[in-house]
């Protein structure tokens, strides 16, 4: 295992990957600091540029995005108490009132020690537990990749919103995805004719649609407001805080490697529960709300982290551990390769590079961090009449690119305002995407597993593996539904008391 | 984790700005599921089967189950969308309705983006990528509320150097 890391930083030290992955962390700050592009849009945009790259640097490029955008979204939550991202939501709670405060820069500096850190161990856990969960895997057979499959899609259960929108959007995406010629038997399904639709529909049109253009139109409808400029001074290494934050660190790095390594749960679920954990733990809960650097590091070390740990699944087994990682996922696909136990053994120099380079990429955290705040406000103020324009272009050119198609094209805008209408019912589009990633490995498998069993769907239960795997994505469901009936049942309870 | 689908500092949501209250929009969406799931039905039916085909299993079986699953789901949603309103209804007055505000050039926005987007596709193929870049790039701006005309210029040429600087001269993927 060393011996594949020392190989793969070799390859990360290369200069040429070396401006990849330092392009990577500022694409990533930037997807947290600007106005109208998040992180998975950048993914998104970059993934059809990704196409005409070596397979190492595009995974090296979109996997330190993915790292570094996690680590940005504290800064507007910090500054301005706007989380750049979901997991960035508990760091608002203690960071604004730090900033109210005139302690602007000591919790950025707090924040981006704990990311940098959360950010190292969740790596260190990555490199050591893929390949043991890999070897476990490299026992499965097609019932085992079935029931993986459906615990792959229980990640609409962490989506936000309503789990049976989730469904819908998992149901879509998997009918979707049998558009096309049936690998097993030659059939046509659904193409109506259209040799555009002979290979199915495209992963490209789909996720620029669904996230980029319609994100571009929602933004359209709003006007030119800017962030008044906010000058700051970061102090990243300051030894009594860091003697104060010491466990907090150690505690939340761990527990987000946990949750992210657990399908569906996610990083802003680490970040939620490392922050009450930390308040259970602390001699003085009284003082978190107001200011308390614990929950700043609390927050920023367990969701990198988990961002980290979420990783873990999808490199060992093939299947996505959250939303964004889906979509790296169809990134891997659209480049003709299939995580999971094989891809370990196959293609071992492509991960232990992309391990490598997030392992540098929280050094270079630490060290783009600071004069990256110092642009930060001038970032802020770039209009979006200029943003909104390019990024259109770009999803264009970038969707033609793929295979030159002008169908692909089309069929991209139209995915385009799907997802604005979606939107509108605050519907996960991510569960499309699951869906779509999922659904053909979901089918052959579930194909192979009744022809093994000769139509008995009892085999899925009978086999230790597969049968704790369903369970487990049973669990998750019901937990899903059961929580917040439990949430408004005692709402109803305090109500009538009341 | 989930893409974050937020609004940007300063930015507001306008995810409720629509004239319809979320349990009709659900509603609809509801029944246009159902209507395109019934739809679908139709051309799955007419796969082949289990006995048609050399495998144990047909390309049937999977489209069939799935379209099962979204009737079930978006029936679900269906039942649930009419209780609710019902509720709501029962509860509170519906708030009157801000058509003039749906018919100004702002709350179109969007929509006259997605048209002149389409525009600029089809006139990409017939008068070439650069020209239509840059027709495309100062309508976009001026939509999207750029007046200053030094600013919609710097925006087609950083445009225009910034697609052809990437996918041609970087990356030699051919343009539309």
């Amino acid at each position: 295992m060393l011996d594949s890391f020392l190989a793969g930083l070799s390859v990360v030290l290369q200069p040429m990957n070396l401006l990849i992955l330092t392009s990577a962390v500022f694409i990533g700050f930037i997807g947290g600091a600007l106005p109208g592009i998040s992180g998975v849009i950048l993914v998104v945009i970059l993934l059809p540029v990704t196409y005409g790259m070596e397979p190492t640097q595009a995974f090296m490029l979109l996997t330190a995005i993915y790292g570094s955008t996690v680590f940005s979204g504290l800064i507007t939550a910090i500054l301005y108490r706007a989380p750049g991202t979901p997991e960035a939501v508990m760091t608002s709670f203690d960071g604004y009132p730090m900033t109210q405060q005139g302690e602007a820069g000591k919790a950025l500096g707090i924040g981006i020690l704990s990311s940098a850190v959360g950010g190292l161990v969740g790596t260190i856990a990555l490199i050591v537990c893929t390949p043991l969960l890999a070897s476990v895997a490299l026992k499965f057979s097609s019932p085992e990749y079935f029931a993986l499959a459906i615990l792959g899609l229980t990640v609409v259960a962490s989506l936000g919103g309503r789990l049976i929108l989730g469904l819908i959007g998992a149901a879509m995406g998997l009918f979707i995805a049998t558009i096309g010629i049936d690998p097993l038997t030659g059939v046509s399904r659904y193409t109506f004719g259209n040799l555009n639709l002979s290979e199915g529909v495209g992963l490209i049109p789909v996720i620029v649609g669904l996230f980029a253009v319609s994100e571009v139109m929602k933004r359209s409808l709003d006007g030119e407001v800017h962030q008044p400029p906010t000058r700051v001074k970061v102090k990243i290494f300051d030894m009594p805080i860091l003697r104060k934050i010491g466990v907090t660190l150690s505690r939340s790095s761990l527990l987000g490697v946990i949750i992210g390594i657990l399908p569906g749960i996610g990083a802003s679920t680490a970040a939620m529960v490392s922050y009450s954990e930390t308040v259970r733990w602390s001699k003085h809960p009284e003082q978190f709300g107001k200011g308390a650097a614990e929950g700043i590091a609390a927050p920023e070390s367990a969701n990198n982290a988990a961002a980290m740990g979420a990783l873990v699944p999808l490199f060992a087994l093939g299947i996505p551990g959250s939303g964004t990682t889906a979509i790296i996922l169809g990134a891997f696909i659209m480049h003709g390769l299939q995580p999971g136990p094989l891809f370990m053994m196959t293609s071992a120099d492509l991960i232990y590079a992309v391990f490598a380079g997030l392992f540098i990429v929280n050094f270079m955290i630490l060290a783009f961090s600071k004069p990256f705040i110092a642009l930060f406000t001038r970032l802020l103020n770039v209009p979006y009449s200029v943003l909104g324009p390019i990024i259109i272009m770009c999803c264009i050119v970038g969707t033609y690119s793929v295979s030159n198609s002008m169908f692909d094209v089309w069929l991209m805008l139209g995915f385009g305002v799907l997802g604005y209408l979606l939107e509108k019912i605050d519907f996960p589009t991510v569960s499309i995407i699951l869906g779509l990633v999922l659904g053909p490995i979901a089918e052959s498998e579930l194909r192979r597993t009744l022809s093994m069993s000769q139509g008995d769907l009892s085999i899925l239960l009978s086999r230790p593996i597969s049968a704790t795997l369903l369970i487990i994505s049973v669990v998750l469901l019901v937990a899903a539904i059961a929580v917040p009936l439990r949430k408004r049942a005692r709402i109803r309870a305090t109500a009538s008391r009341s | 984790m989930l893409p974050a689908y937020r609004s940007a500092p300063g930015h507001p949501i306008h995810a409720n700005r629509s004239v319809y209250p979320m349990h009709t929009r659900l509603t609809l969406f509801s029944i246009v599921v159902i209507v395109a799931a019934l739809a679908a039905l139709v051309p799955t039916l007419q796969l082949p089967g289990s006995a048609d085909v050399s495998t144990f299993i047909g390309p049937q079986l999977w489209p069939l189950i799935l379209l099962i699953a979204l009737l079930a789901f978006s029936s679900w949603l269906l039942l649930d969308s009419r209780k609710r309103t019902h509720q709501t209804c029962a509860t509170t007055d519906e708030a009157p309705s801000a058509a003039s505000h749906s018919l100004s050039l702002a709350a179109n926005r969007h929509w006259l983006m997605m048209a002149m987007t389409i525009a600029y596709t089809v006139l990409m193929q017939m008068i070439g990528f650069l020209l239509a870049t840059v027709i495309f790039a100062v309508a976009i701006s001026w939509l999207l509320g750029a007046r200053h005309w030094g600013l919609i210029i710097a925006t087609a040429v950083i445009a225009v150097v910034l697609i052809q600087g990437v996918f041609v001269f970087l990356l030699g993927i051919p343009l539309p």
